[in-house]
């Protein structure tokens, strides 16, 4: 914010009542070392007389030709003035006053000397000045009566220790209290020249952290000094406190020690450093802010949800006697109301009711109201959100724009409502707000930082901040137990039972979906080009095997995803249009889900009930990772960096045994290439899963389905887990596993390279070893390890397999073998089918010879099976172990009769 | 007067001042009072649940709302619409060195002096409408009850009021004719201007949105209220609860008459800048006239058995299959003669969602029936119609909806945040739970959906399918949990509607006339209360029986997905529970087999 030559005027933008007068913030006169000898005591004295406010802070330490400079270069209006981000301002850069309803000529003769001579300087701050009520403030009893206080604001009318920081005082006015209390503003003006002085980020530090942040401040010819207030609270607690409650009568002593050191540092500097505090030790939740919290400094979490206009706040009223021509130098505003003068104060002219405003030469300050809402993840199941208002001055305008997630500090106001426009009756209903004196856009809550370029690096309001919300040690603890966790032998099949427990078994399913909400490594060579990271997923299934759950599931676990039906969504839907802004008329873009879930995963259900064209669109997405739009004048590559997960059902909405895996899937090969997991789920016939299946359904609907998950981690420390290995985790490949992926690559390829059926089954490509790296390196995430090594290449290799039946598959046809399915079955399932299928065949050794004519009957095998194991074997596994053997051309099965070859 | 000590139904206000005296008499300092409610909600629950006193309170919406004199208790029976912001006032002030509070008070004129004294608290402010889809049965009876108790007690008004409070002798101390009791007769003049100065068709005033989730129907005119809620407690009170609110029912003429001119919308420099900080304050802009003011002092969810009237919900064993199975002949007899889509519709009653699981909704029992003849010129099937008079006979809430391309197309059923206005603009799906929905789909003819339309029926499949209802909070979606049986009527099975059953029905031409007394409804509906009530178990050997029946089944037949199993164990749950019975009997299990299998038959036949 700018140095305000004038008194905050509360009235244009609130209502502020007469009878408020009374309690109206008490608040110290504090007169900084006069260092420059230009300042007079008279004109202060004079200042204090002319407003009998109690709200006057005066620091007359300016040069009239400072001050004029000042002046002149704030009525030039917003270029001026404007933070960086400001460049949205309605008010063109160049418009002589900082907004376009008042606009000024260009080139009227501004800030003529006699404007300011003898004008004494108020400076408050927009955002503190405003009338703030401190109702909690209990007045100790040396306080007068509140309600009489404004008539007598003399400054020698009493001599009240409070008040009396009389001009010529310098810091040995041991006597300045803040009103009301027993804060000793020479004390705090010393903890705070301290605290800049010797506070060092780090031990070895040779300077001093904020007199080095001065000294850019002032290079840069800014005027806002971002102060952390952790590192007053490392300094000195009892400022931090002090700062927290009394903000509006600290934060200025905090701008009086800054512009101390700024013109200490160049005598010449002309500008008002603004402090602004942020990074409190806690933040408030919206819906926790109370009445006690009234004129203390908060900080809140939320979302913009409107920004007003902006609002031109009068700061300094120019009058002109219509008869002679003098012009009073300019009026400040008190108490939101200008007085304006009903005489010509030239003797010689004295014309009464002469005096007239003129607009362009008043002077104004930006003012915008913003509301903010709580951040969707802070609202209590079955509420609405809460909202909040907030006030935005100067630089901040335009700061936010709606949608953003922001953290603001401030200080927490109330303001009586008055009842219509004219009445001045006071009810008893107030309306509370934040002033602002520091955002901070935060994009927390999503996964972020792969690419901390991408940090809003330009903008000093950020810098040196680090974000956390919890304190540094509740954070360690956590991801200490986080890496505890990632030390389990068992992580990998704990992560797994852990995704969608009420999804019964699928394991290997959640195995794929599970690597691609850890994701692999992107990579970008040298030489320009870049290779994704994000694992795409393609489900296709028989109606009813819980697709669209798997989907719901792994929706609410992903840092920022999208879920969309093929069904009915378009190209342009899934990418990006165009459209006209209805109320600039300007042509924007407007992101479809696929750029929306940028970083994150974007579920498709019903991918095969979408239309070629929408599909056709995600060519780009699922290789490049972005989105081009070439439409209505504008050309734009926009990001995508999403994961894919699609479900589909097969061509003939059940899956055909007799067909081909292809004529199943009936995707362009192009499409299904780009997906690096497609997994088939099969419906196959099964005692044991029906079993399972049965139990899991009857215990999910009589309430002990807790029985499901033991070991399992909750959604929280699941999420909490991904987020962290997402972030802090970047494996790199072993020699050894690159062997490996080497091999299973070329083994999967020469499956492929089967004589005539290359049509039939999917083959792999190139493409596949890169899905393999991917693969490996989400498992390798999911240990937090730094290295892929031997096992997630093994398992990497294993995840591909399985999924699409490769196993099952007989490649000559390209149709699966149903009774090899192997899909939602468990690890010790698989141990366990493999030891029966050895048990047979030993079995079988052991009692026919090769070639000879004589048969067995699966009933006898059973039996002798049933001897030999301690586990009970049924029919049906029996007959799944000759299937496989058969395959093998181990034995031929002849109805019951079973026969070696 | 001298006359009735403590008048806490007429001077509500009276007694809370006397309560605040006695307890500035014993706090040492004002923040003392802050966060206590000098016992105000004990006194009052005391007095309305204890002996049943709440009848005797005029309720909103059944009593003119010009009949009520202002500053009286009222009762208001409403859903939470919305939820606004948090309001804060001055709740305490000091005027010639006496206490004086203005809790449960739109406003109070603080003498200008006293301000520094003042104690600022803060309120919750809450928008309820009246309870959409009720059915008029429900309003009848509350109504003849509380002109049951009424009548009880204009005998006994000239008395003293049995109370028996152990504060009477303090109330006695305190003077009745209070200066509120003069400012009620006065404001109340001014009220009665002030609703003919709005009803003379202000544009402002007309096209107010009072935000009723299936609009007000039923022409006569339900006011909502705004409640404002004090000490925090409204922490257990979610959205689209159904609650019953005790309150003073205050009206602030001045307040009344800015928020009017406000709405009239004065574009002066100076208003275009307050209100950018006023207009979040929604509740200074409803005229008082149409959403009346109400200072909640205790409040209670109104829950199933409420509408019962305390009748005893004990049924005999005896009894309930003599209920079920008169019931059933009912609902068999209004779908045409067919037994097997009674059985079904029965359950579908009886459904409720009992427990979520990840995404999943255990409980629901969606129907489809299919074979329903359209309306003559697209108006609604006779069956659909006939279907929506029994369940609107039978359960307290219930609405029917055409899904008819207008409808569809006309205005969003979700819920959605106007930014603008700062409010939650209300769409048809803002239901409570337990609200059954009737979903004509034959009305839909071939046409085009817009967007609305569109994102419309996205909305009722997820509905269906997860029981939740997405709000459109503009910048974010906010799902909300909803607990809304659906029943589907349709010619066809409903490709857009996946539901969890669907059931053709078979209607046979000769229907015998059925008779319908009162008591049988009385009867009916006490025993769908009493079985949605009912807790639910399964014991070991029917869990392994239940099993190894699920086994077998998907041994004979690989089509049989989870979902069918799903709807079998719901099926059986709701089965056992129309028998009022606590656990799964086997018999129970195998009539549900038998029912999905005379279902599935019928399918296969079309």
């Amino acid at each position: 914010m700018e140095n305000n030559d004038a008194l905050d005027i509360g009235a244009v933008s609130s209502p502020y009542p007469s009878q408020s007068e009374g309690v109206s913030t008490p608040l110290p006169q504090v007169t900084s070392p006069s260092f420059d000898n230009a300042a007079s005591p008279v004109a202060g004295r004079r200042a204090v007389r002319q407003t009998p406010t109690s709200a006057v802070r005066r620091r007359g330490r300016e040069t009239d030709s400072a001050r004029r400079r000042r002046s002149r270069s704030r009525s030039l209006g917003n270029s001026v003035y404007s933070s960086p981000y400001d460049a949205g301002t309605p008010g063109t850069p160049g418009t002589p006053v900082a907004t376009p309803v008042y606009a000024t000529p260009v080139g009227t003769p501004m800030g003529t000397p006699s404007f300011h001579r003898g004008t004494p300087q108020y400076k408050q701050r927009s955002e503190l000045g405003s009338q703030g009520k401190p109702l909690h403030r209990r007045r100790r009893s040396q306080s007068r009566e509140p309600g009489h206080r404004s008539p007598s604001r003399e400054p020698s009318a009493d001599g009240r220790p409070s008040e009396s920081a009389e001009p010529d005082d310098t810091l040995g006015g041991e006597y300045a209290y803040v009103w009301g209390t027993n804060v000793n503003i020479p004390d705090v003006l010393r903890a705070i020249r301290r605290f800049l002085h010797n506070y060092r980020s780090s031990a070895h530090d040779l300077n001093s952290k904020y007199i080095q942040i001065i000294e850019e401040t002032v290079e840069r010819e800014e005027d806002t000094l971002n102060i952390d207030m952790s590192d007053i609270y490392d300094h000195d607690p009892d400022l931090y406190a002090k700062i927290v409650r009394y903000p509006l009568d600290i934060i200025p002593l905090l701008d009086t020690e800054c512009q101390e050191v700024a013109t200490s540092l160049l005598p010449t500097f002309e500008k008002h450093i603004e402090a602004r505090p942020f990074n409190l030790k806690a933040s408030v939740h919206m819906r926790e802010l109370n009445p006690s919290d009234i004129d203390k400094l908060v900080s809140v979490k939320g979302m913009v949800i409107r920004c007003s206009s902006i609002i031109p706040e009068i700061k300094g009223a120019f009058f002109k006697c219509l008869v002679c021509g003098h012009s009073p130098p300019l009026v400040t505003v008190v108490k939101g109301r200008v007085e304006e003068p009903t005489r010509c104060e030239k003797p010689e002219c004295a014309a009464r009711n002469a005096m007239s405003l003129i607009h362009n030469r008043c002077t104004f300050a930006n003012k915008q109201i913003v509301r903010l809402q709580e951040t969707p993840d802070a609202i209590p199941e079955g509420e609405t959100p809460h909202t909040v208002s907030m006030c935005l001055y100067n630089t901040m305008v335009d700061a936010v724009k709606p949608g953003d997630r922001i953290e603001v500090t401030g200080v927490f106001k109330a303001m009586a409502v008055r009842v219509g426009p004219n009445q001045r009756t006071l009810r008893a209903l107030y309306k509370t707000y934040i002033d602002c004196v520091h955002v901070k856009k935060s994009d927390r809550g999503r996964l972020q930082t792969e690419d901390p370029m991408e940090m809003d690096k330009e903008n000093d309001m950020y810098a040196g901040y680090h974000e956390s919300d919890t304190s540094e040690a509740a954070n360690e603890a956590k991801i200490q137990k986080l890496k505890e966790l990632s030390k389990l032998p068992d992580i990998y099949d704990r992560l797994s039972r852990s995704l969608a427990p009420s999804i019964w078994e699928l394991e290997d399913i959640k195995k794929g979906l599970l690597c691609q909400l850890f994701g692999g490594k992107a990579k970008k060579i040298p030489s320009g080009a870049s290779f994704r990271g994000d694992i795409n997923v393609l489900l296709v299934g028989d109606p009813g095997t819980s697709k669209s759950q798997l989907l719901q599931y792994v929706h609410k676990i992903a840092p920022r995803g999208i879920y969309t039906s093929g069904r009915g969504s378009s190209a342009v839907g899934l990418t990006a249009y165009v459209t006209k802004d209805p109320e600039t008329r300007e042509t924007v873009l407007e992101s479809g889900a696929l750029v929306l879930s940028d970083r994150g995963i974007c579920c498709i259900d019903e991918f095969d009930k979408m239309s070629d064209n929408a599909r056709s669109m995600l060519h780009e997405v699922m290789e490049q990772q972005t989105v081009s739009v070439a439409k209505a004048g504008i050309i734009a590559s926009l990001n995508a960096r999403t994961s894919v997960l699609a479900c589909a059902n097969p061509s003939g909405s059940r899956y055909n045994a007799r067909l081909s895996v292809i004529d199943n899937i009936q995707l362009p090969p192009t499409l299904l290439s780009r997906f690096d997991l497609i997994y088939l789920m099969l419906d196959k016939p099964d005692e044991q899963n029906d079993r399972r299946l049965a139990r899991h359904l009857v215990a999910l609907h009589y309430e002990n389905y807790e029985v499901s998950k033991q070991d399992a981690l909750d959604l929280q420390t699941l999420t909490a887990y991904i987020t962290y290995a997402r972030q802090h985790v970047h494996p790199t490949l072993s020699d050894e596993a690159a062997e490996d992926l080497i091999n299973g690559y070329v083994e999967m390829r020469q499956k492929g390279n089967f004589p005539g059926s290359s049509k039939k089954v999917i083959t792999a490509t190139p493409r596949q070893l890169e899905s393999m790296i991917r693969i490996s390196e989400a498992l390798a995430r999911m240990r937090f390890s730094e290295v892929v090594e031997k096992v997630d290449a093994a398992e990497a290799v294993r995840l591909l397999d399985v999924a699409l039946q490769q196993s099952a598959t007989d490649h000559a046809t390209g149709t699966i073998d149903m009774d090899l399915i192997t899909t939602g079955v468990s690890a010790s399932e698989r141990i366990r089918r493999a030891n029966l299928l050895a048990a047979l065949r030993e079995l079988i050794a052991d009692k026919i010879s090769p070639g000879s004519s004589s048969g067995l009957k699966t009933s006898q095998l059973l039996e002798d099976i049933r001897s030999q194991s301690s586990v009970d074997v049924s029919l049906q596994d029996i007959k799944n172990a000759l299937g496989s053997l058969q395959g093998e051309g181990f034995l031929t099965v002849h109805g019951d009769i079973v026969k070696r070859v | 007067m001298g006359g009735p000590s403590m008048d806490l139904y007429g001077n509500p206000l009276g007694a809370v001042r006397v309560l605040f005296e006695r307890s500035c008499r014993n706090a040492a300092s004002a923040a003392e009072l802050t966060r206590s409610d000098w016992g105000v909600q004990e006194l009052f629950q005391n007095s309305l649940f204890a002996e049943s006193g709440h009848l005797q309170v005029p309720e909103i919406n059944s009593v003119p709302l010009d009949a009520i004199p202002v500053n009286s208790l009222v009762r208001f029976r409403g859903m939470v619409q919305d939820m606004f912001d948090v309001e804060y006032y001055i709740g305490a002030y000091k005027d010639q060195g006496v206490w004086h509070t203005s809790k449960y008070m739109d406003v109070a004129d603080v003498p200008s002096g006293s301000e520094a004294e003042a104690q600022m608290w803060d309120r919750r402010v809450l928008y309820c409408v009246p309870i959409p889809g009720e059915n008029s049965w429900v309003k009848e009876s509350c109504a003849a009850q509380r002109t049951a108790a009424l009548s009880t007690v204009t005998v006994s008004q000239g008395e003293k009021r049995p109370r028996g409070s152990s504060d009477e002798e303090a109330f006695e101390a305190m003077e009745a004719d209070a200066p509120l009791g003069n400012d009620a007769s006065d404001k109340k003049r001014l009220r009665g201007d002030e609703i003919a100065s709005t009803s003379q068709g202000s544009p402002a005033a007309t096209d107010l949105d009072l935000n009723m989730p299936l609009g007000s129907s039923e022409g006569n005119k339900l006011v909502p209220c705004l409640i404002k809620v004090y000490d925090g407690q409204d922490a257990d009170l979610k959205l689209n609860d159904v609650v019953e609110v005790f309150g003073v029912l205050t009206f602030d003429p001045q307040i009344s008459a800015a928020s009017f001119h406000q709405n009239n919308g004065d574009d002066s420099y100076m208003d275009v800048v307050q209100s950018a900080f006023l207009e979040d304050n929604v509740s200074m802009r409803l005229p008082a006239s149409k959403v009346p003011r109400l200072q909640c002092i205790t409040w209670r969810k109104i829950c199933q058995s409420d509408y019962a009237h305390g009748a005893s919900l004990a049924v005999l064993p005896s009894d309930v299959a003599e209920t079920r199975k008169s019931l059933l002949d009912y609902l068999t007899f209004s779908l045409g003669g067919d037994a097997l889509a009674a059985e079904y519709l029965l359950l579908h009653l009886l459904s409720q969602v009992h427990a979520r699981v990840d995404a999943m909704a255990l409980g629901k029992l969606s129907l489809n029936i299919t074979g329903c003849n359209p309306g003559s010129e697209g108006g609604l099937s006779p069956t659909a119609a006939t279907a929506a008079d029994v369940i609107s006979k039978l359960v307290p809430r219930s609405h029917l909806m055409p899904l008819s391309l207008q409808t569809l197309n006309h205005a969003p059923v979700a819920p959605r945040k106007d930014y603008v206005s700062n409010r939650l603009v209300t769409g048809a799906m803002q239901l409570s739970d337990g609200t059954h929905l009737t979903l004509d789909e034959t009305a839909l003819q071939a046409g085009t959906l817009n967007s609305v339309g569109v994102q419309n029926l996205e909305v009722l499949k997820h509905l269906l399918q997860w029981q939740k209802v997405e709000y459109d909070f503009q910048y974010h979606k906010m799902e909300m949990p909803a607990d809304v049986p659906v029943l589907v009527l349709s010619q066809g099975k409903s490709r857009i509607l996946p539901t969890d059953v669907i059931v053709p029905l078979n209607a046979t031409a000769s229907h015998n006339p059925f008779n319908v007394t009162d008591s049988d409804l009385i009867s009916w509906r006490r025993y769908i209360m009493k079985a949605r009530e009912m807790d639910h178990s399964l014991d070991e050997s029917t869990q392994k029986i239940v099993e190894n029946d699920l086994v077998a089944a998907r041994q004979e037949d690989r089509t049989l997905a989870p979902d069918v199993f799903h709807r079998w164990l719901t099926m059986a749950r709701l089965m056992a529970v129309s028998y009022l019975e606590p656990t799964l009997k086997l018999e129970r299990w195998r009539k549900v087999r038998d029912l999905e299998h005379q279902c599935a038959a019928r399918l296969r036949c079309m």
